[in-house]
């Protein structure tokens, strides 16, 4: 009797596998979710491929970029995830050894009665594909053979009113200010990245002269200030007021 | 002592305030004597350094409409004064005050659906919003909102061009379109404070695909938060494509048709949801104050922003205090009347305070 339950609940436990997996694989990823599979000791490359095929909810904020680091995840996966941050649906294959096929396909989105454009494309659906084409044949004659082979991923995206895509929060872009540049620098960042986090951030910085000198202080080098001075660059001052309004009465 | 600051407290609170409203009186009231003898001022000094948020609970009892005016051939009226206008809630005319008609900076949410019906065209977005930047006098503000299966702020509120221009890079493609949940979160989020005109230029097919939130719901939170709310609307681009498509797959032979089939009942279904949706943003921006533009082309967004803003330049700021001051959270309908050679747009009415 005994051996026969535990028959029954080994049995129900694989059938649930499936399942559970499916569901896993449906919820965006999470920068807890990289920090697990780094500390599962998945390869970088691994990690930025689960990066690129799935869809996330990042939360990259420069105290987070900072957690991510010291959990150990390295600084090709966090530029991944701000690469995939930037465009969450693109399509991408950068790791791959084809170079024909890198860099030539376009993110593509659909809604539900548009057209497909590239890779595998059905309803509600987006994805990427590699593929390779051989063909070898005479010219001028109906002989040859062609070898084709290749591999295609479909991610299904269902449309938030069926995907449970839960109540609608306004997402904020982080505003970079002086100090998470410090902290950025603190972590060991490099000025790569905190270049590219700058450029693609909201800022408010104090670039006067004591702050100025207070991050040089803090080890901030001269490419990142003059990123910082070149966001910051401000034409609003050349603007006159109020042009064209109906007077008041 | 501590008796003695107890008895103080209230009395320099008091102080406080008395000295911020009558700050508040001073400098608007500067404004509007200004712009009587310098129409063009080039800086306002004092009211760059005034945090718009922190003085909304100066005036709550008055409200503003903000108003544009069309002669027949839809040309904009821009040298109407107080005396030309009228208004009424609930059927009442409202009493007009010699400072009805001010100059008030704008609050500006630029909105851009990033799924795939605008995806491709996100370029002729960037170039049409960067001119439309240029128009925006230094005390208005803008903030960047991109929606598809999320709503993103890109940018909150500045009144620095880089930054704006900078936002607009993030502007990124998406699939899906949450149109009410984004209408609701801008109106929400970004207008919760503030003394500004508030306007929202939204760049979609309106075509929701969200979950839960309704058009109406979109609507009423749009007018409880006081926004204008202007659509450039691709949906007269999408209706062309598809019904060039839809006539090339009928204009096939019988048997073509026939295999066809599917793909023929979903551009019919696709041009109906087009119908549809022109329908509701039709609404929302009559109801709002606001107006739906419907260019022919992604090519046109340029000249179609420059029109919008030229309206926002040109709208007028009527201030009125209503004779019904009870706190009772309920719509109040309003209109506007002035001369009758002229159409006007306005906010079809406001949420009394609670």
């Amino acid at each position: 009797m005994l051996i026969r339950i535990l028959a029954v609940c080994a049995l129900a436990s694989v059938s649930a596998l499936p399942s559970a997996f499916a569901q896993q694989r449906s919820e965006p990823l999470t920068n807890a979710a990289v920090i697990k599979l780094v500390r599962a000791g998945f390869k970088e490359k691994t990690v930025i491929a689960v990066i690129h095929s799935r869809q996330n909810r990042f939360d990259l904020a420069p105290d987070r970029l900072i957690e991510l680091k010291r959990n150990g995840v390295s600084e090709n996966i966090i530029l991944a995830m701000l690469a995939q941050d930037e465009s969450p649906i693109a399509a991408g294959d950068d790791w791959g050894d084809d170079s024909f096929f890198r860099g030539a396909q376009k993110p593509t989105e659909e809604k539900s009665n548009d057209k497909p454009q590239a890779g595998a494309d059905i309803f509600g659906s987006n994805g990427s594909s590699r593929g390779q084409t051989r063909g070898r044949g005479r010219s001028g004659s109906s002989e040859g053979d062609t070898l084709t082979t290749g591999s295609a991923t479909v991610r299904i995206l269902k449309p938030p009113s069926e995907g449970g895509g839960g109540t609608a929060k306004l997402e904020k872009t982080p505003t970079l200010d002086n100090e998470s540049i410090v902290k950025l620098v603190d972590a060991g960042f490099s000025e790569g990245t905190i270049i590219k986090r700058i450029e693609d951030s909201p800022v408010e910085f104090d670039l006067s002269a004591p702050k100025l000198a207070e991050l040089r202080k803090h080890r901030v080098s001269e490419p990142v200030i003059a990123a910082m001075q070149e966001a910051m660059k401000d034409d609003s001052n050349s603007k006159t007021s109020t042009p064209g309004r109906p007077k008041e009465n | 002592m501590l008796s003695f600051r107890r008895a103080i407290a209230p009395w320099v609170v008091f102080q406080v305030a008395i000295f911020a409203a009558f700050s508040f009186g001073m400098t608007y009231s500067r404004v509007a004597l200004g712009q009587e003898t310098k129409p063009t001022s080039p800086q306002k000094p004092n009211e760059e350094e005034i945090d718009p948020g922190g003085i909304i609970s100066v005036n709550t009892t008055e409200v503003l409409l903000p108003v544009t005016v069309r002669d027949r051939e839809g040309r904009i009226v821009t040298d109407l004064t107080r005396k030309n206008f009228r208004v009424f809630e609930e059927g009442i005319e409202q009493p007009l005050s010699e400072l009805s008609l001010r100059q008030v900076p704008l609050d500006v949410v630029l909105m851009v659906d990033a799924s795939s019906s605008v995806a491709d065209n996100l370029d002729d977005f960037r170039r049409a919003a960067e001119g439309f930047a240029q128009y925006l006098a230094s005390d208005d503000r803008i903030s960047l909102i991109q929606f598809d299966d999320r709503v993103v702020l890109l940018q909150d509120w500045t009144r620095n061009r880089v930054q704006f221009r900078r936002s607009l890079r993030r502007v990124a493609p998406g699939m899906f379109t949450r149109f009410n949940d984004a209408i609701v979160l801008a109106a929400r989020e970004q207008f919760a404070r503030g003394i500004a005109r508030r306007a929202i230029i939204v760049l979609t097919d309106g075509i929701d695909s969200g979950r839960g939130t309704t058009f109406a719901v979109a609507l009423r939170v749009a007018l409880e938060a006081q926004a204008t709310v202007y659509v450039v609307s691709n949906t007269e681009i999408e209706r062309a494509k598809k019904e060039s498509e839809l006539g090339s797959l009928l204009g096939a032979t019988t048997a073509s048709v026939r295999f066809n089939q599917i793909q023929i009942d979903d551009l019919r279904m696709g041009l109906e949801a087009l119908d549809a949706s022109e329908k509701n943003l039709e609404n929302l921006t009559n109801a709002t104050g606001g107006r739906l533009y419907r260019p022919r082309s992604f090519g046109d967004l340029d000249s179609t922003y420059a029109e919008v803003a030229n309206e926002l330049r040109h709208q007028y700021a009527l201030y009125y205090s209503p004779a019904n001051k009870t706190r009772d959270g309920r719509f109040r309908r309003v209109s506007v009347q002035t001369e009758p050679a002229y159409r006007v747009s306005a906010r079809i009415g406001y949420y009394a305070p609670k």
